[in-house]
């Protein structure tokens, strides 16, 4: 068999290979390359290099064991002389025995302590995968693959090497070039760069291949000073599902209920990776000690683990990284699950393997109370919500997270292949973001099973209380700017779910009362972020939102209502009664308020967003109790709009004419 | 120190094998760590009465757990031949035991290590005055109130309870001739209340119960469940003297279109017809207080 040509050169070797070199404290000596791809560069090679043996075959193959040992007998030959590098550019791709050669390259490096260049090609490269998907097979016959005995990814190689006792020492690949990346026909939808289909392979590929430019991997490896341990291999019994509980050690009765909740399951297939995030000594003793108390069977799955400094999106990365089942799940110290939580993933499993799994949960409020002997216990206080008991829905995603965190579980090899982790320097909504770039490329399947509750707690520290609402939309705008640069792919059969999905706005506006309308307060300084208030509201069709007064709080000049974070809505009959401290009442309306929307006689159209309602008092008044009512419609009929915009005034004119757009496209 | 013993009774039928098995070793975990810790509780036996159609263990399975469990816990096994329910089943199980304290369990909990501490504490509290104490049920807690100081509650459900053996002894344990399924524990808990004892909730022992919402986020009964708790609903208002109750859940019940809600109801006539309600218990409003068709505040909805 010929060697064959492989499209790259041998001299456009020599540049790589001289970077290569040049990154690596040669001891002086010869460099034995194997294949002698590297001759042409003789003239070229470092100063250290002292000599240049090339361990050559003829035109045909090497021929397994007895190329080897043809190899080794002559290196012995010059056993006298010092090696500094040994090279196999373009070789290993033309042996079937690979595995063998890179035993012999081992045994080399070990014996002369030198490094180990190897050069394949990238058989990943996007522009190999999108020629290939045309089926016209255009590119087919002259394909850099064809001819390649073994196939290589940078995971490949790396695997391999390590498994021979290497470590990388050094890189310099050599990337596709400009006019290789954009060669194609303009009916190549996969290849040309106007078309969509090109758009989303590119950007899939790009996101989860940092190598996806890569046309030739030209790398350094050393010998391990110390073996690492064996990854998993296939065929190696792991489990179905890691669960990765974060805690603190600070609310160790509910870690002794979640872990009850576990011990509960009726499919025990799963693991538990305990990190003690930043955990006190004293805190550390008592989680441990709740752990060695629980059965034997369920000891034997939990793993703790400490983790040290970082954020608290940090020990989330500690924890996929360790995780061995085939979906991780996030399960908070604090949440409950029932007994068929795990078989309810699992299950789901069987019909869509390689998506997110995920089920319905629902929400409660609890707190903890003391006794009069100082115990502290938790209670539950609020009925079960069912605002998470609903299927995946991605274009309301992009706008909102509604996915609590146990309730879906992501196929591990998207955290641990193609590289998908948490974002460390987001300080909340961490999860939001890591759920929905796995979505991206993976999608979601749903069970419509009730599984989890997720507590709500009213009197304790919670991510809530912990980052102020600057933070939360400072990162919300990070993640939504991040979905702005992405195709995004709606699964088949989506937009006849939404055309039948009955009620359309009745899940948006449930979840906007969980985006708590807030109160500004001005005490005579401006609004700004310290000074508000949450609002409590009740799920009625009327809203009502109440606003908790301290008795502490100093006199204010002015209030502004924001009823939520998004606009695009009708707010009518709105009220705001207010009650002083000196007895007085007071009650505004549109009419005695500003507000940033559109007045349509006594109702507002908010369609902007940072929708805003402000009150001015006269005098300085002490609040004792706030009050909001309206109502809200999230459909906007026709006529709202063309009253809202129909005025002698061109720029609302067009402005009207994208409202409508907009309301078209959102609404049809 | 302080040396208790519990019976720890549980009413079985038709029940999976392992998971009785793991309900066995959550316990036997607790009472390990009750014992380590020198709490109250250091001895149990643990007997499960078998209500089903054909035995679940058989005696050697029984003598291969005991032989597995250390001393202090001793496994028994009784096979009653028929269909006993809840009621009668923790009767024939109660009305020989010997113990300090016996606990009514459903086969399906789960406690944590803590159980036992926690649950007898109550007890070794003499101004409580506990005639019973109740688990906190996990993952979907029992909407009743009860006091945040105290843990005082209006009574005490079967899904995991605390008896004094001699008490529960002494009013006759559950009514079963009245009762074959719910309100059986209402009706329990308040006659240990008219002995001037107290029912007591305690939060800090949570116990597994194997419980499913539906997807509007609501406990949904079964068939069954909804015709039996008309029926003992009915039951409870003539039993306790509520006829003002008696009348509206009558009224409330032949309006109502479901065909369980129906079956109940005429369940109860029949037993009006055949003159088989129970003797009523008169003059105890103090204790047998309903609120709207529940017996006693609820914190929420489920």
């Amino acid at each position: 068999m010929k060697k064959p040509e492989i499209g790259l050169s041998a001299g456009s070797f020599s540049g790589p290979c001289a970077a290569l070199l040049s990154q690596l404290n040669l001891k002086p000596g010869l460099l034995i390359d194997f294949g002698g791809r590297l001759s042409s560069m003789q003239a070229d090679l470092p100063n250290s290099i002292s000599g240049y043996k090339t361990i050559a075959f003829d035109d045909e193959l090497p021929v397994p064991s007895t190329a080897i040992e043809t190899a080794r007998k002559q290196i012995n030959d010059s056993q006298d002389q010092p090696v500094a590098a040994i090279a196999a550019i373009d070789f290993l791709n033309h042996c079937a025995d690979a595995d063998e050669w890179l035993a012999l390259f081992a045994e080399l490096a070990e014996r002369f302590h030198c490094p180990f260049l190897c050069g394949v090609p990238n058989s990943s490269n996007k522009k190999l995968i999108f020629d290939l998907l045309d089926v016209r097979g255009t590119h087919i016959q002259s394909s850099p693959l064809l001819g390649q005995t073994r196939f290589f990814t940078e995971s490949v190689l790396l695997g391999l090497t390590k498994q021979h006792g290497f470590q990388p020492a050094g890189k310099s690949d050599l990337c596709l070039s400009d006019e290789e990346l954009t060669a194609c026909e303009p009916d190549d939808i996969f290849s040309a760069s106007g078309s969509i289909t090109h758009s989303y392979l590119e950007w899939l590929k790009q996101f989860t291949d940092p190598n996806a430019e890569t046309a030739f991997f030209f790398r350094a490896f050393e010998k391990a000073e110390h073996a690492e341990p064996a990854p998993v291999q296939t065929g190696e019994e792991t489990p179905f599902l890691s669960i990765v509980t974060r805690t603190q050690g600070k609310r160790i009765d509910a870690l002794e209920e979640t872990l009850l909740c576990l011990t509960a399951q009726t499919n025990t297939d799963f693991e538990l990776l305990l990190l003690g995030h930043n955990v006190e000594p004293s805190d550390r003793a008592a989680v441990l000690d709740l752990v060695s108390q629980t059965p034997a069977w369920l000891q034997q799955r939990i793993q703790y683990i400490d983790v040290t400094g970082g954020t608290r999106t940090t020990p989330l990365n500690v924890g996929f990284t360790k995780a061995r089942g085939d979906y991780v799940v996030i399960l908070d110290d604090d949440d409950l699950v029932t007994d068929d939580w795990v078989d309810s993933f699992y299950q789901l499993s069987l019909k869509s393997p390689g998506s997110i799994l995920h089920a319905y949960g629902v929400a409660q409020e609890w707190q903890t109370i003391q006794n009069k002997n100082n115990d502290t216990a938790l209670r539950a206080i609020g009925s079960p919500d069912r605002i998470y008991c609903r299927d995946f829905n991605l274009l309301e995603q992009l706008n909102l997270n509604t996915c609590p965190t146990m309730t879906y579980a992501c196929p591990r090899y998207a955290y641990q292949t193609l590289g998908i982790h948490f974002n460390e320097d987001l300080t909340t909504t961490e999860d939001w973001d890591f759920l929905m770039r796995t979505a991206f490329v993976c999608g979601v399947a749903d069970i419509p099973v009730v599984t989890s509750i997720y507590r709500l707690w009213k009197n304790n520290e919670n991510s809530q209380t912990l980052h102020n609402r600057k933070e939360w939309l400072t990162n919300e705008k990070m993640i939504k700017k991040q979905f702005n640069q992405m195709p995004i792919v709606f699964p088949a059969g989506f937009f006849n779910k939404e055309a039948k999905s009955k009620n359309k706005s009745d899940f948006q506006s449930r979840q906007y009362r969980t985006s708590d309308s807030v109160l500004y307060l001005d005490h005579g300084k401006g609004f700004n972020q310290d000074c508000i208030l949450l609002g409590q509201d009740r799920p009625e069709m009327e809203w009502t939102v109440g606003f908790p007064i301290a008795e502490s709080l100093p006199e204010v000049t002015a209030v502004r209502f924001d009823p939520m974070d998004q606009g695009m809505f009708w707010m009518r009959k709105f009220e705001i009664h207010f009650t002083f401290t000196d007895g007085t009442k007071e009650i505004r309306s549109f009419q005695k308020s500003a507000h940033n929307g559109v007045s349509i006689k006594d109702s507002v159209l908010f369609y902007k967003d940072d929708p805003q309602i402000l009150i001015h008092f006269q005098t300085p008044k002490k609040l004792k109790s706030v009050k909001a009512k309206f109502e809200i419609d999230f459909y906007i009929p026709d006529e709202v709009w063309k009253k809202a915009f129909l005025q002698p005034n061109w720029k609302l004119s067009r402005l009207y004419r994208f409202a409508l757009k907009l309301k078209q496209k959102l609404f049809r | 120190m302080l040396s208790k013993t519990v019976q720890i009774q549980a009413v079985i039928y038709h029940n999976e094998k392992k998971a009785l098995l793991r309900t066995l070793d959550s316990l036997a975990q607790a009472l390990l760590l009750s014992r380590k810790q020198q709490a109250a509780i250091q001895q149990a036996v643990f007997i499960f009465g078998d209500a089903s159609s054909s035995p679940i263990f058989t005696q050697k399975e029984i003598q291969e757990l005991n032989d597995s469990y250390p001393d202090y816990l001793e496994i028994q096994y009784r096979f009653f031949g028929f269909n006993s329910g809840f009621g009668k089943g923790h009767n024939l199980l109660a009305e020989n035991a010997t113990s300090d304290f016996l606990l009514v369990i459903n086969p399906d909990i789960l406690v944590t290590p803590r159980f036992f501490t926690e649950m007898v504490k109550p007890f070794l509290d003499s101004t409580l005055q506990a005639g019973a104490v109740e688990a906190r049920q996990t993952p979907i807690e029992h909407p009743k109130d009860y006091d945040m100081n105290t843990g005082e509650t209006l009574w005490c459900s079967g899904a995991c309870v605390l008896f004094p053996t001699a008490l529960y002894q002494q009013v006759g344990g559950y009514d079963s001739d009245t009762f074959f399924m719910y309100c059986e524990d209402v009706d329990l808990s308040w006659r240990i209340r008219l002995t001037g004892k107290k029912m007591i909730y305690q939060p800090k022992a949570p116990v597994f119960h194997s419980k499913h919402l539906s997807v509007s986020g609501t406990w949904d009964p079964t068939p069954t469940e909804v015709r039996c708790s008309v029926e003992s609903a009915l039951l409870m208002a003539y039993k306790w003297d509520n006829p003002a109750l008696l009348k509206k859940l009558l009224s409330t019940y032949k309006r109502d279109q479901n065909e369980y809600v129906q079956q109940g109801l005429r369940d109860f006539k029949q037993k009006q017809e055949k003159n088989l309600l129970p003797q009523q218990i008169k003059h105890a409003q103090h204790v047998a207080q309903f609120v709207g068709f529940a017996y006693s505040k609820h914190r929420f909805d489920l």
